[in-house]
């Protein structure tokens, strides 16, 4: 188990140094920040002082191995705006996003879970047709657009609901649902046709014949089964569910990591930049990993260890 | 022959006594995108205390699904259209679902075909043993692993202790097909159906378990269904026996009238295609043709094409049963002679 993680973390850690050179690469490729910082016509001398403050005039190649160092010193660089760390900037945002987020997944997960079992239990029937229709649709949306709609209706015609901010639990509400549907429509489908794949197994029929009633059946027979290529896909989609939360925490104005990130990107402020990036790899790795331990523990067939057939 | 008179000149001893199960008439319909199908047609089953009954027929004969009707564990699609089950004095179609619930496993215990799949994978061998016992005997969780150590002791599975905390994957497919036997006896049931127990293991294995079989059901004093396609088994374990072909039962002997004097015609195909082991042959009699599928079921005779001695009589008509003794009957225009 110990060797298993390892080998994992030494192959996250190689992922991630590819995630940061290629960001670093693609931030410099994209154009110079000094553009963004002043305008035209500032004095070269100027420009040239900002450029040697920030080690912007050297070479690529040293820059980049500047910034590898740093990283691995646990210096993530300042940004060019308000010359503050880029940790502190980041950091200050995470628990607007993690509570977005949070809430988000916790809600998506128990109810893409729960509607996606009921629609297999009843399968055929107006239930199933009505649950599955409505998941498609809610993932097949894009999630801009749903905000939009959502917006439309709760916020300007019903105005039940503010449009933007984060003051309030209910600002969080139309954010949390724009996410949530898509989150958990695509659970939801994934949970039915797992389902339906261990009803049809011998063992459920020899766990009634056993005489177990059916809530039984269901939550001790059949849903241990169908969990465990459920949370492989819940597991992938957590990566998605940060690149989700960048777009809507734009369109709520919710003042999160993934708007700095927004905001950063258009300024090309490249500590902030490549903060995030690294934070959002590091986020899906871990996500990963914990997946795997957690089907060796729902599937007594998978032994982490590698040790077992 | 007077049919009276023969019950009458031969009392024997197992129709005195009372079924533990008697099965009349039952008939399971499939519904299929081709319409409704019915795969299991009026069939009459006698199973009595302490004996086994062994039912035989090819696949598709209708056996596996007679049984899962009279368990009420049919799948959707499936449903009993007619017929009685009677099962200590109560008819078990008339029961609600609870009350079923109450029965199976309990009263009445089923073991499958393929042990490997009929375990569920993600369940220690002992949790789902004892979930038997903590279901019907509501036993404290200890007392449920003690019984179910003994029970694992009970159908052979040596290391108790270590086995009851392993995973169906760590078992081979005759120490599954224990532990299944296990979980089906838990509570001790009046009535075992077996459902083909041996036919996904090795032959070797095959011995063991149906000796299994028969060493519990002495010791529990219980009835036992066994269902097979192989002559071998029931030769090997039946008393009685009934013989299934496409969805009836067609003959109904003692394991020793039925190899001595097959009356059917099927029957005697059956037997005469068993290999031998006092004469070697060249080739082995196989009934000529196949069984016809449920769609092709007539109301006459259903072996009228893969039969060599047929009559007019054998078409339209349903071929009643021939009552020949107490304990036999046929169901044949023109069966074969008693000897």
């Amino acid at each position: 188990m110990t060797r298993y993680i390892l080998i994992k973390i030494l192959r996250s850690v190689f992922t991630l140094w590819i995630v940061v050179s290629a960001v670093f690469l693609v931030l410099r490729a994209s154009g110079d920040p000094i553009y963004s910082v002043f305008s035209l016509g500032t004095p070269e001398a100027t420009l040239d002082v900002f450029r040697a403050k920030w080690g912007i005039d050297k070479s690529i190649f040293e820059q980049y191995l500047i910034y590898l160092n740093d990283i691995i010193h646990g210096d993530f660089g300042t940004s060019f705006f308000d010359g503050q760390p880029a940790w502190d900037l980041v950091v200050a945002r995470l628990p607007k996003t993690l509570l977005l987020g949070g809430t988000t997944f916790v809600i998506s997960v128990v109810a893409g879970v729960l509607l996606g079992a009921f629609a297999a239990l009843k399968r055929g029937t107006f239930w199933d047709r009505g649950i599955m229709t409505a998941a498609v649709a809610s993932f097949s949306m894009p999630s801009y657009f749903l905000a939009l709609m959502l917006i439309l209706f709760f916020s300007l015609e019903l105005r039940w609901l503010p449009t933007a901010g984060a003051e309030t639990w209910k600002h969080l509400i139309l954010p949390a649902t724009t996410l949530g549907l898509t989150l958990s429509g695509s659970i939801a489908r994934f949970t039915r046709s797992a389902m339906l794949e261990v009803l049809r197994k011998s063992y459920m029929r020899t766990a009634r014949a056993k005489g177990a009633p059916r809530w039984r059946q269901i939550a001790w027979h059949a849903l241990p089964n169908a969990a465990i290529p459920t949370v492989t896909v819940i597991g992938f989609q957590l990566g998605w569910l940060i690149g989700g939360s960048v777009v809507i925490e734009t369109v709520f104005a919710w003042p999160g990591a993934g708007r700095l990130f927004i905001t950063s990107v258009g300024v090309r402020d490249f500590a902030v930049v490549q903060l995030f990036i690294l934070m959002v790899a590091s986020t899906v790795i871990i996500a990963n990993l914990l997946v795997d331990i957690l089907y060796g523990y729902l599937d007594p067939r998978i032994s982490v260890t590698g040790d077992n057939k | 022959m007077s049919d009276s008179l023969k019950i009458k000149s031969d009392p024997s001893d197992e129709i005195a006594q009372t079924p533990l199960l008697e099965v009349r008439g039952l008939s399971v319909v499939f519904d299929t995108p081709d319409g409704p199908q019915e795969v299991v047609d009026q069939v009459d089953l006698k199973v009595c205390a302490g004996r086994t009954l062994g039912l035989v027929g090819e696949s598709g004969s209708g056996k596996s699904v007679t049984c899962l009707g009279v368990m009420r564990l049919l799948d959707t699609g499936g449903r009993v259209t007619s017929g009685e089950v009677m099962f200590e004095g109560r008819d078990l179609l008339k029961n609600t679902e609870e009350e079923m619930e109450a029965l199976r496993g309990c009263k009445i215990g089923m073991v499958f075909q393929d042990p490997m799949v009929s375990l569920n994978p993600v369940r220690t061998i002992g949790w789902q043993i004892s979930e038997s016992l903590r279901l019907h005997r509501n036993l404290s969780k200890a007392a449920a692993k003690h019984r179910t150590m003994e029970l694992l002791d009970l159908v052979g599975i040596p290391e108790p202790k270590t086995r009851y905390a392993e995973y169906p994957h760590q078992f081979s497919g005759g120490m599954s097909q224990r532990a299944m036997i296990a979980m089906a006896i838990a509570c001790q049931p009046k009535l075992l159906i077996a459902d083909e127990p041996t036919t996904a293991l090795d032959v070797t294995i095959q011995a063991q378990i149906l000796e299994l079989l028969s060493d519990l059901k002495k010791e529990l004093d219980m009835a036992l269904i066994l269902i097979t396609h192989d002559l071998g088994v029931i030769a090997e374990a039946a008393d009685d026996v009934a013989v299934m072909y496409a969805g009836r039962v067609v003959e109904e002997a003692s394991v020793l009238d039925l190899f001595d004097n097959p009356l059917h015609h099927y029957t005697l195909g059956l037997l005469n295609s068993l290999p031998r082991i006092d004469r070697s042959v060249d080739r082995l009699n196989a009934i000529e043709g196949t069984a016809p599928p449920p769609q092709d079921f007539v109301e006459g005779c259903r072996f009228e094409s893969r039969c060599g001695h047929c009559s007019d009589h054998c078409y339209g008509v349903r071929p009643s049963f021939n009552q020949v003794s107490a304990t036999r009957r046929v169901a044949c225009m023109h069966p074969r002679e008693m000897t």
